[in-house]
């Protein structure tokens, strides 16, 4: 395994503090290269991706938040590439507060590739959007068929007992050529989170998306949604994170 | 040139077009509630389910409080039995839109016979309890019970309506129960035979053999009539006298479609 | 055979498919409601319901709709909007419904219109969804789109207020003032979605609560409704 430096030397005059995670197989052997970047102007934040170890084609990485986050006018912009038969594990150390933004909004934007049997595993900590906060996220995935996938999302509206702030997230996930295989989006504010979410503020999931010989067997469940094209989204709702994520469901897919 | 016509019609063909003998015998169960629809049901699906391949569905109130008992009656594999939710209209899904039963016993027709088996002989439908007043529509079933039980009182059948008067079969149910509730069963049998004008009426309990076996071969009956294409469904409903409605495809005059005021 | 035709105002064949009587098992349809109200919704809360229905997946059927309607008249392949639709529908609940309305809806169009290129096109697909079917139905009856998308949205506003006179103490007629006061949104969605063209226009907005429903309905025994 190759491993470059984090590079922080490139800066951007546009406010938006990139993020790279390249992982590809070496033609070498069957072992894999890893790039980690990040492109930020020195008073963004920024999440630096941390490589925490690497056995052959796999690679474990933390994205540790560099400067506080997430506040008005913060861009994160996050590109991950999971090569051809490469397996990538993702965890975070923290989950992320976003601040009250008054009527000014940040941005989180994730683009995902992920290869012909690929792996990407990212154990995602909860965002919390506090009163004032407005976020727009999006998530973009396009994944071969044959990829596996598990990503793991807690969206918490509101600290305790606060007002939700806003959060718009943007999915789509196709795989390679374009069928579409998860598309959403959803529009939380204090609005209309009673409407989408009902008397909830937390939002967990976890989705699955595998070739179906690597999708887990179990007992109907209602949070269980199968999607059309293959793989799973388990979804929950609820009032308090610790109740509603759902770590043995984690624990099975992760 | 080979002749291409078929030896025999298409089997999966929508119900009124293909004749009526390709597919299972659809057999309709009804009336008010409490009268022992259910257990009529768990008793041919007993005795008949050595001779004959059975499915079930059943309409109640609440979807599926018929389809456990049945279930769990043990006469029949649980996974012939389908139940379909009414929205409260029990009435409604054998009448007047009958297309939730229609599709659960085609689906039900066809997963018996996708499986590799030989299809399904015979379906029973089961209503939800209802009025008097409630029947099958010809559409959905070739042939319909009506079953009163002697509990609901003697003179019931004297009362008459669509069903009692014009099922193709009124059932007496729970006769052993007559002498307890002050019913004389003989006499109610017969003043419904004479309010159906000469169609068939059964006394029936489970404990007297011989009135079982009198229900099970007029099922066989009905069941060799429709394999013939001898059987033509018969409406009790409210308007009684038979008609045979016309069951071309398509509207008996067409129209075009224009989006402006007429001058 | 054409001389003999009568002209008919479009505005009739849409009462024709708005109509509750039409035998397509829509009686055996709470629009989620019946899970909803289990759930812990009051009468009060119908309203509130139609309207996040209307602004969610319903919005998402109207439009998927609009855009199978768009496919259908320029012989354009349907799988794509298809696709779209079940990628916009998280829930197996709410796909499996669709279909199996899409299958009464198919069942009586096809026998009073038979052979019209529309109707033969949706039917090859061995699953269509409700939405398709209805397009389909329009492309026959030459409706507009913007026409086939008031009739997704008012027969979903109707869905859920008849279910609801069956589930709650409700007074009829406050039920049908419900109705009246979601047209003005049943419009705005038809307007909003009647020039879609392409399956990747079609609106993802989500409703996880509605979702979540619908599938607890699935798992739940002693249901009035079918969905």
């Amino acid at each position: 395994m190759t491993t470059l430096t984090p590079d922080r030397s490139a800066r951007t005059q546009d406010g938006v503090s990139r993020t790279t995670i390249r992982l590809v197989p070496d033609p070498a052997g069957d072992r894999a290269r890893i790039r980690l970047a990040t492109d930020s102007h020195p008073k963004c934040p920024v999440l630096r991706p941390m490589l925490l170890d690497t056995v052959g084609s796999r690679a474990r990485v933390s994205l540790v938040p560099e400067g506080a986050m997430l506040l008005a006018d913060d861009h994160i912009d996050l590109d991950i590439e999971v090569g051809t038969g490469t397996r990538l594990e993702i965890v975070e150390p923290a989950g992320t507060v976003a601040y009250d933004m008054r009527g000014r909004y940040a941005t989180w934007d994730v683009r995902l590739h992920l290869g012909s049997g690929a792996s990407l595993v990212w154990a995602g900590e909860p965002l919390v959007a506090s009163a004032g906060a407005d976020v727009r996220r999006s998530m973009s995935i396009v994944l071969a068929p044959d990829a596996r996938l598990a990503l793991r999302e807690t969206l918490v509206l509101g600290r305790y007992g606060e007002w939700p702030g806003r959060v718009r997230q943007r999915t789509r996930v196709h795989h390679v050529g374009g069928a579409p295989v998860l598309v959403e989006d959803l529009d939380l504010d204090p609005v209309s989170a009673p409407a989408l979410i009902g008397r909830h503020r937390v939002v967990s999931t976890v989705l699955l998306l595998a070739p179906p010989d690597e999708v887990p067997i179990e007992a109907a469940r209602h949070d269980r949604f199968d999607l059309e094209t293959g793989g799973i989204l388990w979804r929950r709702l609820g009032t308090d994170v610790h109740a509603t994520v759902d770590s043995g469901c984690w624990a099975a897919v992760r | 040139m080979p002749d291409h016509t078929p030896s025999r019609p298409l089997a999966g063909a929508p119900d009124s077009e293909a004749p009526s003998s390709t597919r299972a015998l659809r057999l309709g169960v009804c009336g008010p509630v409490g009268t022992g629809k259910s257990s009529l049901i768990a008793l041919l699906c007993r005795e008949l389910a050595g001779e004959l391949q059975l499915g079930v569905i059943t309409n109640d109130i609440y979807t599926d409080e018929d389809a456990r008992f049945l279930r769990s009656a043990g006469v029949l594999d649980p996974a012939r039995i389908r139940a379909v939710e009414t929205g409260a209209c029990p009435h409604t899904a054998i009448r007047d839109d009958i297309t939730a039963n229609l599709i659960a016993a085609e689906e039900l027709e066809a997963d018996f016979t996708n499986a590799g088996g030989t299809g399904l002989d015979l379906v029973l439908i089961e209503s939800g309890g209802d009025n008097l007043t409630a029947t099958f529509s010809p559409a959905l079933v070739d042939v319909q019970v009506f079953v009163l039980d002697v509990a609901g009182g003697g003179d019931v059948a004297r009362k008459g309506g669509p069903g009692i008067e014009r099922a193709d079969l009124l059932v007496v149910n729970k006769t052993d129960l007559a002498v307890h509730v002050g019913v004389d069963a003989t006499l109610m049998v017969a003043e419904a035979g004479a309010a159906r004008d000469g169609r068939p009426v059964l006394g029936l309990t489970r404990t007297d053999q011989a009135s079982v076996a009198r229900l099970c071969a007029w099922v066989r009956a009905q069941l060799a009539s429709h394999r013939i294409g001898a059987l033509v469904p018969q409406d009790p409903g409210p308007m009684a006298p038979h008609f045979h409605a016309d069951a071309a495809n398509g509207l008996t005059g067409g129209w075009h479609v224009h989006d402006h005021a007429h001058a | 055979m054409t001389d003999s035709r009568r002209t008919i105002h479009r505005d009739l064949v849409l009462m024709l498919l708005a109509d509750a009587r039409l035998p397509v098992a829509g009686h055996t349809q709470s629009a989620t409601l019946e899970p909803a109200l289990r759930a812990g919704l009051g009468p009060a809360d119908v309203p509130g319901f139609v309207a996040t229905r209307l602004r969610t997946v319903t919005r998402v059927e109207a439009a998927t709709a609009v855009v199978a309607l768009h496919h259908l008249r320029r012989g354009l392949d349907l799988s794509a909007v298809e696709a779209a639709w079940s990628a916009r529908t998280t829930s197996p609940a709410m796909r499996a419904t669709s279909r199996s309305q899409a299958r009464a809806l198919l069942r009586l169009v096809s026998r009073l219109w038979p052979g019209t290129e529309a109707l033969r096109a949706v039917s090859s697909s061995t699953t269509p969804c409700r939405a398709v079917v209805l397009a389909a139905t329009a492309a026959s009856l030459d409706l507009e789109a913007t026409a086939l998308a008031r009739l997704i949205g008012y027969d979903d506003v109707q869905t859920v207020c008849s279910a609801a006179l069956k589930l709650l103490p409700l007074d009829p007629a406050d039920v049908t003032g419900w109705v009246a006061s979601a047209l003005p949104a049943v419009d705005a969605l038809a307007d909003e979605v009647a020039h879609l063209t392409r399956p990747d226009d079609v609106p993802a907005s989500g409703a996880p609560q509605i979702e979540a429903w619908a599938q607890a309905h699935v798992h739940t025994t002693r249901r009035l409704f079918s969905a």
